[in-house]
């Protein structure tokens, strides 16, 4: 079959680097544990803001209840502890004073991947470095021993993973997580709202998403059904690099991978720049929205290798700890 | 390289058509991409305001090159190679029957022969040497020289015409045979239809029979005739279908512009039929057409002129003319005017196409054919030395004019015997005497009878009229014949009194001949009516036509033909030959399916 390779078309993958050739063996999301185990050293990150349960979580709270790292003091009251009253204030001042500490808390981690057809596009497919992106903040809230949940969407949410709280459900979540398939066009803002209305408690909503169902003024109407304090919002945006910097020329029939729609155009540098640009503009003011709306929001190539450039990409960005 | 069905060549009228569907639809190629929402949102050049540019891609060279070799593939191109380079001699036998003009095409198989021919000679070496033949009913060379003649070779085929109801082929090989140089390598090539008429025969140089032209139906008037029905004629036509199909028509009968019927033919697949009418006693020249719509339509036609009888003035010179003037005036055509010899000699008579002289001589011989009986002593012109009276006994004929007559109870009586003559045959003969002698002196042809006729009982004998007849039709002009067929030679007997003969084609041309006794035409290879006149130098003698008609069962039938089975002596240049000529539309068909299959997997694998 050597014509057959003379022949075939440059890919796009064949033009790309080294890098770019691992990417395009990502085919589909394999679990790896080894990775996952890593990852333990890390742990996201959630605003104190948000409320909790102070049980056995790891995230700054603003509750502050008698511990002994000492951070405050409140005057006695009747039945407080005696272990946490600070003899050596009442020595100087003759009050009873409790010491106060800061209280830590397990939040609800809600995370939402898009499963739209667009997703499946790519190389590697979104929905790939989606998964891997998923398993991976997942498996750090089981860690945390937050609330786990995990929801596909892609018009509106889909049935969950969860709630699960500690690592005993990790297989299960894994599967759960490789088990998610490319369904019907996306509706971000449909989505995220009807979620906000089943989960009032709010949480650490990461959205794992390419946002193309979502101009800026969805993602806006979106974000503004997850209002803080009581959500804590990270958008995790993902784009291909021929999304970013299409290399193509010529006369052209692109088809949309989302509805199927063709739309027949003659590409020379000058249109493509002019698509770069408005690529370019569009990232923006998703930043923008999110930055008004108080999310994070986070742009994550999918060539990017995800122990190496991700993860330290996202504790850049303080989503990591 | 000559193409043997150049309306194939149309085809390539697809290249262009080709050419503007790439145009027209620049391939797009479809690329998927995320989503469109970005791409919407950019500025869109029109296609209008963008320079149309022929996209020069693998698939548009690879359509290009198949719709080039399918057209060259259907125009049948053939080369010639091996042999005809090599070959030191050529004998290029031409095939110019009436088969020959029917259609392949855009032109006819004969300019089909003459392309191949012309590229033959073309291909010959430096030192070859070619040698043309034409081949109708009769062949000839028409040319013949080297690489050096090479204009005149090329003129002698481009003057090339097709005529004539048979292709005599044996008798062409026998010349290109003739022609050739046998010690060197040559090659005989027969351009021809097929209609062959050559048997197996082993031949001294390979020959290359090369079938020109495809099989084809057509419809044909193969015969036109008349026949003598008491007082009333008939005219019959045979018309056959060579078709696999049955064919319906009309057939059409005209005398001279003038439709006198039309009966519907209904001929079944490959099959003859015969239509016959009734005509007028008055009627003349004949012709008979139909529709045939295919690809001959010369044969589509017949001609026959049926008022033939020819006019002779006889002029009988006796002082008993009976019953001499009555056996004479029983011949048809004749007009007899009878003179006594005081009266002849008197008179200025003009000369008739035959006189009779009984009993009598002139001083000098008049113009025309003559008859002399019982001739009279004291003549210059014939001396008579005596008188005898001949015995009943056995008589010796000779000669076609006597062939059948039976003499046997005749009595002759007294004979003339004449001084020996140089110039005359005895024809009958008894014992020594000749009693019937004929021969030609100074231009005049003269016939002897050495016997007067009152004298024995030859006049109350059947064998009188007879003889009559036969003297007279073999010494005065023959009528023409009511039709004739292209190509084949025409045999005039043309009045005595004549000095030249003006033929007047029926494309109009006319052509002046020199009158001899027997005048041969060999240019009647057109059909349709052929104008003759006799002239003398007081005018016009005589004025007749002939039909003459293209239709034959040989020609007509345009249906594929065995090559015949020609045997080399040299096997070494038999094997030769058979590369004389390739024929390429096989080779350019299968690079053609090779390139479709690999356009196919191109396509398929650009999908992928």
């Amino acid at each position: 079959m050597w014509f057959r390779d003379i022949l075939r078309r440059k890919s796009n993958a064949n033009r790309a680097g080294a890098s770019r050739k691992q990417a395009a063996n990502r085919t589909r999301f394999v679990p790896d544990e080894a990775f996952l185990r890593r990852l333990e050293r890390l742990g996201l990150e959630a605003q104190r803001t948000l409320r909790g349960r102070p049980v056995n979580g790891e995230h700054p709270s603003r509750e502050q209840m008698p511990q002994t790292v000492f951070s405050d003091h409140r005057p006695y009251s009747a039945g407080d502890d005696y272990r946490y009253i600070d003899w050596n204030a009442y020595a100087r001042h003759e009050q009873f004073v409790v010491r106060l500490g800061e209280a830590e808390q397990s939040v609800d981690v809600h995370v939402l991947l898009d499963i739209s057809r667009s997703m499946a596009w790519g190389t590697p497919p979104k929905l790939v470095v989606g998964q891997e992106l998923v398993a991976a903040l997942s498996y750090l809230a089981m860690a945390q021993n937050d609330r786990l949940r995990i929801t596909p969407f892609h018009a509106m949410p889909l049935p969950s993973f969860g709630p699960v709280q500690g690592k005993g459900r990790l297989v299960e979540m894994l599967r759960f997580v490789e088990g998610a398939q490319i369904s019907r066009q996306a509706g971000l803002a449909q989505a995220v709202t009807r979620y906000a209305r089943m989960h009032e408690r709010g949480g650490l909503l990461v959205i794992c998403s390419d946002m193309l169902a979502a101009p800026a003024d969805d993602l806006a109407e979106a974000l503004r059904a997850v209002p803080a304090p009581r959500w804590q919002v990270l958008v995790l945006h993902l784009l291909d690099q021929q999304e970013v910097q299409p290399n193509l020329q010529g006369p052209l029939e692109l088809e949309d991978s989302e509805n199927g729609e063709r739309l027949e155009l003659v590409l020379d540098a000058e249109t493509v720049a002019a698509y770069r640009r408005e690529v370019a503009a569009w990232q923006a003011q998703l930043a923008t929205a999110c930055a008004r709306c108080g999310a994070t929001y986070a742009r994550v190539m999918t060539d990017w290798p995800l122990e190496r450039m991700v993860i330290p990409y996202l504790q850049a960005r303080r989503v990591l700890q | 390289m000559t193409f043997l069905f150049p309306l194939g060549l149309l085809a390539l009228l697809t290249i262009p058509v080709v050419l503007l569907l790439h145009l027209i639809r620049e391939r797009r190629r479809r690329v998927m991409v995320p989503s469109l929402v970005h791409w919407l949102r950019v500025p869109r050049k029109q296609d209008s305001r963008r320079a149309r540019r022929l996209p020069l891609t693998l698939l548009l060279l690879l359509h290009l090159l198949i719709a080039g070799l399918l057209g060259l593939a259907l125009a049948r191109p053939e080369v010639f190679s091996g042999l005809a380079s090599r070959a030191d001699q050529l004998a290029i036998v031409i095939d110019t029957s009436t088969s020959m003009l029917a259609r392949e095409g855009s032109q006819t198989r004969l300019a089909e022969a003459q392309d191949r021919a012309r590229s033959l000679l073309r291909g010959m070496g430096p030192g070859g040497h070619a040698t043309l033949i034409a081949t109708g009913p009769t062949p000839r060379v028409i040319a013949s020289g080297g690489m050096n003649d090479l204009p005149q070779l090329e003129a002698a085929v481009s003057s090339l015409s097709a005529g004539g109801t048979e292709a005599n082929l044996d008798g062409a090989l026998v010349q290109a045979e003739a022609a050739l140089n046998l010690q060197r390598p040559a090659t005989i090539v027969v351009l021809t239809d097929g209609a062959a008429t050559t048997g197996q025969r082993t031949m001294a140089a390979p020959v290359d029979w090369q079938v020109v032209g495809s099989a084809q139906p057509n419809r044909a008037i193969v015969n036109f005739a008349s026949r003598q029905q008491g007082s009333t004629s008939e005219l019959y036509a045979r018309i056959a279908n060579y078709d696999a199909v049955p064919w319906r028509g009309a057939a059409r009968l005209y005398d001279g512009d003038q439709r006198v019927d039309t009966s519907d033919v209904d001929i079944p697949a490959n099959s003859e039929t015969e239509v016959t009418w009734k005509i007028a006693p008055q009627s003349g020249a004949m012709r008979v057409e139909i529709d045939g719509q295919d690809g001959l339509p010369e044969d589509d036609q017949a001609y026959a002129n049926v008022a033939t009888t020819r006019p002779l003035k006889i002029m009988l010179v006796s002082a008993t003319p009976e019953p001499l003037r009555r056996a004479l005036a029983a011949v048809p055509g004749a007009q007899v005017a009878v003179l006594a010899p005081d009266a002849y000699a008197a008179a200025n008579q003009s000369a008739g196409d035959l006189t009779v002289f009984d009993g009598t001589l002139p001083a000098a011989w008049p113009e025309g054919a003559l008859l002399v009986v019982n001739p009279p002593q004291g003549s210059a012109l014939l001396p008579v030395n005596g008188e005898i009276t001949t015995k009943p006994q056995a008589l010796a004929q000779h000669g076609a004019t006597l062939a059948g007559l039976n003499f046997d109870s005749v009595s002759f009586g007294l004979v003339k015997q004449l001084a020996p003559l140089d110039w005359a045959q005895a024809e009958l003969v008894s014992g020594d005497t000749p009693l019937i002698l004929r021969g030609q002196t100074s231009g005049h042809d003269i016939t002897v009878w050495t016997f007067a006729l009152q004298n024995g009982n030859l006049p109350n004998r059947l064998a009188f009229p007879l003889l009559v007849a036969r003297t007279v039709r073999d010494m005065t002009p023959a009528p023409l014949p009511e039709t004739a067929e292209a190509g084949a030679p025409l045999t005039l007997h043309p009045s005595p009194r004549a000095t030249t003969v003006q033929l007047t084609m029926p494309d109009g041309r006319a052509e002046q001949m020199p009158v001899t006794a027997t005048m041969t035409l060999r240019m009647l290879t057109q059909p349709g009516w052929y104008e003759l006149a006799e002239q003398g130098p007081g005018g016009t003698i005589f004025q007749g036509r002939v039909g003459v008609s293209a239709g034959s069962v040989t020609e007509s039938d345009l249906r594929v033909q065995t090559p015949p089975a020609l045997q080399s002596a040299s096997a070494v240049n038999a094997e030769a030959a058979k590369n004389l000529t390739l024929e390429l539309w096989p080779w350019l068909a299968l690079v053609a399916l090779m390139l479709l299959v690999f356009e196919w997997g191109y396509v398929h694998i650009r999908k992928v």
